[in-house]
């Protein structure tokens, strides 16, 4: 069983699993072969087990990894020569694919490829974690939609743009990357992110149009990540600015310094207050959140694409001690649950708040209590 | 309490300058005369000692005391090889596009940039100089990719001097931005020499971490594949401190041992401002590298290439 608690996919097609305890890091791909990798462009845990990874590669192949054995086992090319990668999801045994060129598709348990025309250039496509039908996207000139893939082809919320300018201009829209706040009904928040520095909440539930829009920097912003059970996200630019922006008050709260080159995943712990990054000065950077200092640096030899916090493990090397294997195994089995335990409680309390409260903000405009 | 205070603790409390200059007098002599007495001592050692004598020490230097940076390239790593392979630079690495540079400036520039690039086209084979007259980015790109140029450098121009050099690297490549600093043209010195049509041979020193590879690839990119070692002409890039010398000489082996330089080309200072991903015109640029002032700066022995 590998103890890696972070994977990592990169542009020169390899996965990297990195332990930051012990400072070990690996590459699986053999780079030796005068043909070009694929480059891992999206990568997803199949199921909640997080025991095998499901990778989006440059020419439309979908791998599946096994965290268990660290070799690569499956190979599917439902999606061969489709596109660019711009999001993969796999959901009980069934692959949500996006890509570049607007087209999502959905490989239904009836093994028929479902075809959603997004409407044009898609950057982005990410679902709703506790419901993964629901997905979003965006893209130049292509505002957010929300499509639910087991009922129709039909959006089901449809974005509408800001009023136009002062000087009678349309707004210009392109979505780099999207935020879904995970909910269990249809109507989540989302938060995109684009490449005019704008961060937009919307609320699925009350207005087309977003709720809240804040510039954040002159830099095109390139990714979000929402920080859990917070009302905060973090987004980071091309330039390798990660800002702590919260959504309460719809400022930033500081940056997270060291990164150098353009943010391409910026991932939290669900648990640990702890946020990786990944981005094209190929380091994997891991800062702590409360106090936004750099924790560890792995240098990673090529620019990297993707990142996966594998969840359980991560917690598990914080309270190793240096005994034998077996040992710990047996320890970490008992930390493994108690740490899904509490994950689990905590979220019917939150849905629970959001469904008391808004019901007298009913009137307002802005439906969504901030 | 009982402890005889230094020299400079006591030249701190002093406010009289004329008191204070008189201190700080003694103290220099009475440094120098300690620095006298141990060269001293260490000959007299050295001389009884002979074969045994304990080794000369090395003065400490900035470039010595290096901080140790994790991205020093090794030559051997597997994955760097291949990271560098799959490059986009790579198409003139493998031989299948010869560089064909196209210099020009910032819009309305002067006559100092213009001399700046014939003085540099004078060392860059297969290059051409166009004037800007107010053309936009994205157009003087496409024209380019039209007439299959390889690379595009842009002399920009801050008060009549020029300032930057931004090397874009044509159908998608990388695109770099430079400080230029310390010019002096070929005329300005002493005893120059003019070059020929030769193409040169190319030098490309101390360039060791990741980033410091990808920069020296892009320098190397512009100028065509085989040196004519006829011409005996040499370019040189020499990186030190982050900071890039430029020179162009020519050689000429006096004996086995002994080499002369004539200096022929432009003499100038380069700075890496940013190494971009995409072209230079790409509507959403990704960085790869920033200079981040205050980031960066913090730390004397650490450097980025």
């Amino acid at each position: 069983m590998s103890s890696y608690n972070i994977w990592v996919g990169s542009q020169l097609g390899t996965l990297k699993g990195v332990q930051f305890k012990d400072n070990l890091t690996f590459s699986y791909g053999d780079h030796n072969t005068t043909d070009k990798l694929p480059e891992i462009l999206s990568m997803s845990w199949t199921d909640t087990n997080e025991k095998e990874i499901c990778l989006g590669l440059q020419n439309g192949n979908v791998k599946h990894f096994s965290t268990d054995t660290c070799c690569y086992t499956t190979n599917w090319d439902g999606f061969a020569g489709k596109g660019q990668f711009t999001g993969l999801h796999h959901h009980d045994g069934c692959y949500i694919g996006c890509f570049d060129s607007g087209e999502l598709y959905y490989n239904s348990e009836d093994s028929n490829l479902m075809k959603i025309n997004t409407g044009g250039q898609t950057s982005k496509m990410t679902v709703n974690p506790l419901n993964p039908l629901l997905t979003a996207t965006g893209g130049k000139q292509n505002n957010l939609k929300l499509w639910d893939l087991s009922k129709s082809k039909e959006a089901v919320f449809k974005a509408k743009n800001m009023p136009n300018d002062m000087l009678g201009l349309q707004v210009p829209v392109w979505i780099t990357d999207i935020a879904i706040v995970p909910c269990t009904h249809q109507q989540p928040e989302i938060i995109t992110v684009s490449k005019y520095h704008k961060v937009q909440i919307y609320d699925s539930r009350t207005q087309k149009r977003p709720v809240s829009v804040t510039e954040l920097g002159n830099s095109p912003l390139l990714s979000i990540a929402l920080v859990p059970n917070q009302r905060k996200i973090i987004v980071g630019d091309n330039k390798g600015t990660m800002t702590l922006f919260d959504l309460k008050t719809k400022r930033p709260i500081g940056n997270f310094k060291g990164c150098t080159g353009s943010i391409r995943s910026i991932v939290c712990h669900p648990s640990e207050n702890v946020v990786a990054v990944c981005g094209l000065d190929r380091y994997l950077r891991i800062f702590d959140l409360k106090t936004r200092q750099p924790k560890y640096k792995f240098y990673l030899k090529s620019k990297l694409n993707s990142l996966l916090f594998h969840s359980q493990l991560f917690k598990q090397n914080k309270r190793e001690h240096p005994t034998t294997e077996s040992n710990d195994t047996d320890s970490d089995n008992s930390d493994v649950w108690d740490g899904l335990e509490t994950i689990e409680d905590s979220l019917p309390k939150k849905v629970s708040n959001v469904v008391i409260v808004l019901p007298l903000y009913a009137t307002t405009p802005s439906g969504i209590v901030l | 309490m009982g402890q005889p205070k230094s020299l400079t603790t006591i030249m701190a409390d002093v406010k009289n300058k004329e008191r204070r200059r008189k201190l700080h007098q003694e103290l220099k002599s009475q440094k120098r005369k300690e620095k006298k007495d141990r060269k001293k001592k260490r000959i007299k050692e050295e001389k009884e000692l002979g074969d045994d004598a304990p080794p000369k020490k090395v003065p400490k230097t900035i470039e010595s005391t290096r901080i140790h940076d994790e991205t020093l390239v090794d030559p051997n790593d597997d994955e760097i090889i291949a990271d560098e392979r799959s490059d986009k630079l790579q198409t003139y690495f493998d031989r299948i596009r010869e560089p064909k540079v196209l210099l020009t400036t910032s819009v309305d520039a002067t006559l100092a940039s213009i001399r700046f690039i014939e003085d540099w086209m004078n060392c860059i084979p297969n290059s051409e100089r166009r004037d800007r007259n107010k053309l936009d980015l994205k157009s003087v790109v496409s024209q380019a990719t039209q007439q299959d140029i390889t690379d595009i450098i842009i002399v920009n121009e801050d008060r009549k001097k020029p300032n930057r050099i931004t090397i874009a690297h044509l159908p998608d490549g990388p695109t770099a931005c430079f400080k230029l600093s310390s010019y002096k043209p070929s005329s300005m010195i002493k005893g120059h020499g003019t070059a020929t049509s030769h193409k040169p041979e190319i030098v490309l020193n101390n360039f060791s971490t990741r980033l410091g590879h990808s920069v020296a690839r892009m320098l190397a990119a512009i100028f065509p594949f085989d040196p004519q070692f006829q011409g005996r002409n040499c370019v040189t890039f020499h990186n030190q401190r982050d900071f890039i010398f430029f020179r162009f000489h020519r050689y000429i082996f006096k004996s086995k041992q002994k080499v002369s330089l004539q200096e022929l080309g432009p003499r100038f200072t380069l700075k890496l401002l940013w190494l971009k991903d995409n072209v230079i015109d790409s509507e959403l640029p990704e960085y790869e590298w920033t200079y981040k002032r205050r980031e960066m700066n913090k730390n004397r022995r650490k450097f980025q290439l």
